[in-house]
């Protein structure tokens, strides 16, 4: 993968993320949890507010620590902790957000499983301070956040006319004229518009091109 | 005819890679090659087919609820701590795996690289064991399903690599090498595999 | 690196993360719980609020309205052969489910025959009352009854009001009787009869009854549905069985006793 300067100045570190090093279009990483979720635009937002909410304490919490922790326990200490806050965070969407919980049912706790997560974690709450560390997950979860946001709503808008629940679109079977899109029903279509996507952000940044052998 | 309609449907209509799009960071990173593709494939349907049967031992008889009766101590809902325990049941097993793997077929090991430890990690493995839960799985049945989804991500991964291979020698627009195609690809063998949704025995 | 690797301190290290992280998650967990298991019952919990006045039949209300409302109320397990309050905490209170101890050989215990007037068979050793208060006092209690009906199992509440002596509200949620007829006893212009009525007499003994023929001077009567006498005759009998000896009758007298 190529790899871009990130300069670890405080607005950087919050800015880069949303496009320059974007976790899911240049890293590659929380697709996990990310594309399945994305059929409606309720889930996306909550799942972002929950990898969100994961990561900043993920890299809080490892920050503080990073000075006492120990070499040979290190990943599994780290894992706990995204553990706890993924614990934590589905036990409070259960008791809030249920309808919303049993539609993201496992997803939730594949957060610990994210990516993203352990990503950030290992490569900079262990090298970094509290408030840096805090901006770079915030970062980072927007641009994950932005990604899935728009995805959900692409796939709700096109695959049922609404928005958050609310018809925007006429229907054509109530007398309308918007025909809604089976595709975006489907998981599939999540692929076919984050490729787009990747594709538009690299026609406006070349550097995040790969050649032709795909490196 | 149960447990072959369980194996099916994970290997083919509820496909964890392509339906669920679990464990996709490994699916797109190591499918640059259809033998390392292979191995990655063998090594996942081994992890699950032994996991998902152990967290169903572990959940049984000791996190959900009432599963500490034969303690005496019914009255506890450990459910929440699945999480943690069956990461570490997966941690401890891809340790095994990786001295077996030493020992036995380092080349394969060598490959792999840093992907056979990240597998601690991986969503699919994972998530097979969450969905286990969710199903109220018995033991064979876990046992079947873990087979059955590893398998399927197994199969989607090679598919997947053997079509980049070819992709290699195609004309991919700039902007779209490399990520780009890999998601259309996915998409379209994900559209694919949508097609037998609804077959049963 | 060596200082850091010392066995003592990755000991001291791992210990301290998994004792905080567990406190969280327990702490997070237990608080949660109840609110949790509120919206499992929802149905049931519905209920309660329209027997307890906090919601109307007809009203519909979003699961969270259900939840947060029922959360006002105090439920509590009682013994009732103890006839006493059962002090468990809130978790396992919320999760307590009387139709599975009723089925339960070792949460319930066979009725002796002289006491089983509603041919219940057995009953469960714990039952859930949710107490409504206001000002620090109990404005009223809400008991949970079921019983045989003439063709399905009818589960319904009793209200009665601070005295502990008066009926508040009654109200069968749940039953399988005959469409039209039997499922009057949801009809509102039969419930509202049971307010006012006195359940137990001054000295605790038990007075309710739904009037039969020839009990027409009775002023603690609740009329019998015309049709539907199969059905209000097993109500008349489990609710009295409920409210009586056997039931709740002791129980209440020990909290009217203490209030």
């Amino acid at each position: 993968m190529a790899s871009l300067p990130q300069q670890d100045r405080p607005p950087r570190v919050f800015v880069d993320p949303l496009i320059e090093t974007n976790p899911i279009t240049l890293r590659v990483l929380g697709l996990c949890s990310a594309l399945a979720v994305t059929s409606s635009l309720v889930p996306a937002l909550i799942m972002s507010a929950a990898v969100i909410a994961v990561l900043s304490f993920a890299n809080v919490a490892v920050s503080l620590l990073r000075h006492v922790m120990p070499p040979s326990i290190r990943l599994i200490i780290e894992v706990t902790l995204i553990a706890t806050a993924v614990i934590v965070v589905d036990e409070v969407l259960k008791a809030f957000a249920p309808d919303v919980s049993s539609v993201l049912s496992v997803f939730v706790g594949l957060i610990i499983t994210n990516c993203i997560v352990l990503a950030r974690v290992e490569s900079f709450a262990m090298h970094n301070g509290v408030w840096a560390s805090l901006l770079d997950a915030l970062g980072n979860g927007l641009g994950y956040s932005w990604i899935l946001v728009l995805i959900g709503a692409i796939r709700e808008l096109l695959g049922f006319g609404s928005l958050l629940g609310y018809k925007v679109l006429p229907l054509a079977s109530t007398g309308g004229w918007f025909e809604p899109n089976r595709l975006m029903l489907l998981t599939p279509s999540a692929f076919f518009i984050l490729a787009v996507l990747v594709w538009w952000i690299r026609e406006r940044r070349p550097a995040q091109r790969k050649d032709a052998q795909g490196r | 005819m149960d447990l072959v309609n369980i194996v099916f449907r994970a290997i083919f209509v509820e496909n964890l890679a392509l339906n669920f799009l679990l464990g996709m960071c490994t699916y797109i990173a190591v499918s640059q090659r259809v033998t390392t593709a292979i191995g990655l494939a063998i090594a996942i349907t081994l992890v699950q087919t032994i996991t998902v049967p152990l967290n169903y031992l572990l959940y049984e008889y000791l996190l959900g609820p009432g599963a500490l009766d034969w303690l005496g101590l019914g009255g506890f809902d450990l459910t929440f701590l699945r999480f943690v325990t069956f990461i570490g049941i997966i941690a401890a097993f891809v340790q095994i795996l990786e001295l077996a793997l030493e020992r036995y077929a380092p080349r394969l090991q060598h490959a792999l690289g840093i992907y056979l430890p990240l597998l601690t990690v991986n969503c699919a493995i994972l998530g097979a064991s969450l969905f286990m839960v969710q199903r109220n799985y018995g033991f064979v049945e876990s046992a079947a399903y873990g087979f059955g989804s590893g398998a399927g991500w197994g199969l989607a991964i090679i598919l997947f690599a053997t079509i980049r291979e070819r992709i290699r020698e195609s004309e991919v627009p700039a902007g779209l090498r490399g990520l780009g195609i890999a998601f259309v690809v996915t998409g379209l063998l994900a559209l694919g595999f949508a097609g037998l949704r609804g077959i049963e025995f | 690196m060596n200082q850091r690797e010392s066995v003592g301190k990755t000991l001291l290290v791992a210990v301290s993360v998994a004792f905080v992280c567990s406190l969280i998650v327990s702490s997070v967990v237990y608080w949660l719980r109840p609110i949790q298991l509120a919206y499992r019952s929802v149905e049931q919990n519905r209920a309660v609020l329209v027997a307890a006045g906090l919601a109307e039949q007809s009203e519909t209300l979003a699961d969270r309205d259900v939840v947060s409302r029922f959360l006002e109320l105090d439920l509590q397990l009682v013994d009732l052969d103890a006839a006493e309050f059962v002090g468990a905490d809130a978790s396992m209170t919320a999760s307590y489910d009387y139709r599975s101890a009723a089925e339960d050989p070792i949460a319930s215990r066979p009725i002796t025959p002289e006491n089983d007037i509603a041919s219940l068979g057995g009953r469960p050793h714990l039952m859930p009352v949710y107490l409504q208060r206001d000002d620090g006092g109990l404005a009223g209690i809400v008991l949970p009854v079921y019983g045989r009906g003439m063709w399905s199992t009818i589960h319904g509440y009793v209200v009665l009001e601070s005295d502990l002596l008066t009926i508040a509200n009654a109200w069968f949620y749940e039953h399988g009787e005959t469409p039209g007829i039997g499922d009057r006893i949801q009809n509102p212009n039969w419930t509202t009869q049971w307010a006012g009525k006195k359940a137990y007499h001054e000295d605790g003994t038990l007075r309710f009854r739904i009037g039969g023929p020839g009990d027409a001077a009775l002023p603690e009567r609740i009329d019998s549905i015309t049709g539907a006498s199969i059905t209000v005759a097993a109500i008349d009998r489990f609710v009295r069985y409920w409210l009586g000896d056997d039931g709740y009758g002791p129980f209440l007298a020990n909290l009217r006793r203490r209030s």
